[in-house]
């Protein structure tokens, strides 16, 4: 989290204050590092040569925090483009925007050009900004990191072409999405995971991420596609599969969801996706008119995970539709013997978003970065004589 | 010579295998009566040779081998009122086996139903306020809208059984929470000696319980108040609520405080309706809404979670809705968390004045069929409220 007096402390160190006083609380936002013009008239030539310089400052200004982020210190590093940021750029579209975004993008070019691993811990710094202007109020650059977070993801994919790199970079991407999806877009949401899976096909947060982004707008067939493709590349991913059965149930195609859900009863499901499996899998013998198949698999599942409420609940259920209603009574009654649970049923657990895979990707990511902050520093000491 | 040394071997042969045959006997059950729901089935065997296993089949379905004495086992026979072929084979270690048949009857109803007294708690409104003078003579009952004659009639403190189902979503938290505490608290309180009630506080799971508690305890003092978490699993603990009122003598009530609506129950509303026709619990839904006015409906575009859709989200209001009507309850929308404590005592006041009518079915026939029921009153300007019918088993 970045305060104010880290934001002095982050300037002192980078001895930005010669270049960049810092703004009073009160300051209006979107004020310039430099000295630059106000409305008064310029030649052509004056204009360019001070844009010119703004460039420049911006780009040493910028150089220097990536240089704190290659000696490790990720949070001083953000602190410090945090304020450059919101010095430069403010809290609305605008031509200084446009200039950060052509200083920063140029130099982080430059990084690529040299050693495209240096973009990693880069790519990481902006997609972690998301969170921390979202935190402070700046939407504006929220989403401006956003964009250049997965610009750079796309810049170093292309730059390093081999597998790993594409799927850090579709991590990175998906991993943007799920930020995204936290606001509640569907539309950039969807076209983060779109951008994600461009990268890598197989983009395993992805492909879960849009599958539950679908479903959960009652888009059932395009889930039903999305989890399809993760199950491909990704067998083993168990929520992923209970997904798919779940929406291939819901959209009639019980011969393949039903299959799909007794699968998830494998050992090496984790509890609660078994769990939900039985449930739904027995809801749709249920449908079947199946009461005695429903029964006994949520009797198996009963046995396994005794304490796990919903399954007695719905065998009760079943026992109700054989017309066995003192069994029914029967099973109830242990629910009288469970102890409270303290954990989120099944059921609330399937509808939070898929957070897990995602902050998985994040931390994939926050690992390649920290292996890659030594080629960082290198370009960064190479860069020097031309970039400053 | 070769004659008689055949004939000697058969002898013994035959004298082994009678010696060997075990004998089986079906000591439960007699075969005097029908049989539901669990039955254990024992037997015994004797016999000279040591026994390997015994093996018992109902139904043609083998429930049960045994190995070592006591012979015993034990099978659902479901609630069908059905003949039932019970088989005990015992098969002694050479091989030789021997068996007990036993059929257990049917209970003979073709000729003669068991009538039920049906029992119609009535509310009586004139003005808004209870109607409490009404007599016997002012009401009259129809069942599928042939007259009936009355046969009880009571006013007042008919005992009950009463569960209060909270809801401590996450939603709840704060002042709903603590007032439908106090609210379920107070009532309890209030009660009369016979009545009983039990509390169940749920989120998407349960979070806390009391056994059914009487008057003069303080219904939350074994209960850890729970923080308002989580979702709404509302269908699966009125469910289980209807479940155990079943099991309760006399008039079953069912309060539900809400302010929301089902979301992560494993059962949706229509399997519950099934119940809370048998149950025949009276219900009462306290709805806390967010703001004034009526009630907007469910938007159709919106997707409620990831198990309702707005459509299927409407339909569980509606169809909870009309079975709370159905029941003879009452749906009361609440505007915040003043008035909860008020509309708990109010429903204690109205099951205190209710009428009792009971009469014997005219028309019963045990076949599972719905009884449409509407109850009428001579009386002007007085307004009745009972449940609209009945499943009749």
């Amino acid at each position: 989290m970045v305060t104010r007096a880290k934001l002095a402390g982050v300037a002192a160190l980078l001895g930005l204050l010669v270049v960049v006083p810092l703004r009073a609380k009160d300051d209006p936002p979107g004020e310039s590092l430099s000295p630059r013009s106000g409305p008064t008239a310029q030649n052509p030539d004056q204009s360019l040569a001070q844009e010119a310089a703004e460039l420049k400052t911006i780009r040493l200004v910028y150089a220097n925090a990536l240089r704190v982020l290659a000696t490790g210190s990720r949070d001083d590093a953000i602190a410090a483009i945090v304020l450059l940021e919101r010095r430069q750029a403010g809290k609305v579209a605008s031509p200084d925007l446009r200039r950060l975004e052509a200083a920063e993008s140029s130099l982080a070019r430059k990084l690529g050009e040299l050693d495209s691993e240096s973009l990693v811990p880069v790519m990481l710094v902006h997609h972690d900004l998301v969170e921390e202007y979202r935190r402070l109020g700046e939407f504006v650059l929220s989403d401006a990191s956003g964009q250049r977070a997965a610009t750079l993801a796309e810049l170093y994919s292309a730059g390093s072409g081999d597998a790993q790199a594409r799927s850090l970079a579709g991590g990175l991407v998906a991993s943007l999405a799920g930020q995204a999806q936290k606001e509640g877009l569907f539309d950039g949401t969807k076209t983060l995971f779109d951008r994600a899976l461009t990268l890598d096909p197989g983009c395993e947060p992805a492909l879960i991420g849009l599958g539950a982004l679908f479903e959960v707008h009652g888009r059932y067939e395009l889930a039903v596609a999305s989890l399809g493709q993760l199950r491909t590349a990704h067998p083993e991913n168990w929520h992923g599969v209970l997904r798919l059965g779940v929406n291939l149930v819901r959209i009639g195609r019980h011969e393949h969801g039903i299959p799909a859900l007794r699968s998830c009863l494998d050992k090496a499901a984790p509890q609660w996706v078994a769990v939900l499996a039985s449930e739904e899998l027995a809801r749709a013998l249920l449908a079947e008119d199946k009461p005695d198949e429903a029964a006994a698999v949520l009797r198996q599942a009963a046995d396994r995970f005794p304490n796990q409420a919903g399954l007695l609940v719905e065998l009760a259920l079943a026992l109700e539709r054989r017309h066995r209603p003192f069994e029914a009574r029967r099973v109830l009654a242990r629910l009288e013997e469970l102890p409270i649970a303290p954990e989120l049923s099944p059921r609330l657990r399937y509808c939070k978003w898929p957070h897990e895979e995602i902050a998985a990707a994040r931390e994939r990511l926050a690992q390649a970065a920290t292996s890659r902050l030594p080629a960082l520093a290198g370009v960064l000491e190479r860069l020097e004589p031309e970039g400053e | 010579m070769r004659g008689w040394v055949v004939g000697l071997l058969a002898t013994a042969l035959a004298a082994q295998s009678m010696a060997a045959t075990p004998t089986v006997r079906i000591t439960s059950p007699t075969g005097t009566e029908a049989v539901f729901g669990e039955v254990v089935m024992t037997a015994e065997v004797e016999c000279d040779e040591a026994v390997a296993f015994v093996e018992f089949i109902l139904d043609g379905k083998r429930v049960g081998k045994l190995l070592a004495p006591p012979f015993r086992a034990v099978a659902d026979v479901g609630s069908d009122n059905v003949e039932h072929f019970i088989r005990v084979t015992a098969t002694t270690i050479s091989g030789a086996t021997g068996s007990a048949t036993l059929v257990t009857p049917r209970i003979q109803v073709d000729d003669e139903v068991l009538v039920e007294l049906q029992q119609l708690y009535v509310t009586a409104t004139k003005g808004g306020k209870r109607a409490l003078d009404l007599q016997r003579g002012d009401f009259t009952v129809l069942d599928d809208g042939a007259r009936q004659s009355l046969v009880t009639f009571q006013r007042g403190d008919v005992p009950f059984s009463a569960v209060i189902l909270l809801d401590a979503s996450a939603s709840m938290a704060g002042e709903k929470m603590q007032a439908a505490l106090d609210g379920a608290r107070a009532f309890a309180a209030a009660m009369k000696p016979l009545d009983e009630a039990r509390l169940m506080v749920f989120a998407d799971r349960l979070l806390a319980r009391t056994p059914f508690l009487g008057p003069g305890v303080d219904l939350l003092a074994d209960v850890s108040v729970p923080f308002a978490q989580g979702g709404t699993a509302l269908n699966d603990h009125l469910f289980i609520s209807l479940q155990a009122l079943e099991q309760r003598q006399g008039r079953r009530v069912v309060i539900i405080l809400s302010d929301g609506m089902d979301s992560h129950s494993v059962l949706s509303i229509d399997d519950t309706v099934p119940l809370a026709r048998r149950a025949r619990a009276l219900m009462y839904w306290l709805r806390i809404t967010r703001a004034k006015g009526p009630v907007a409906e469910a938007d159709p575009s919106l997707q409620y979670s990831a198990w309702r859709n707005g459509k299927g989200h409407q339909r569980q209001i509606d169809l909870l809705e009309r079975t709370v009507v159905e029941s003879g309850g009452s749906v009361t929308l609440i505007e915040g968390p003043g008035s909860i404590g008020q509309r708990f005592q109010e429903i204690l006041a109205e099951l205190r004045d209710q009428y009792v009518l009971g009469y014997y079915p005219s028309n019963s026939r045990n076949d599972g069929r719905w009884h449409d029921v509407e109850v009428k009153t001579r009386r002007g300007n007085v307004s009745l409220r009972t449940a609209l019918g009945y499943t009749d088993f």
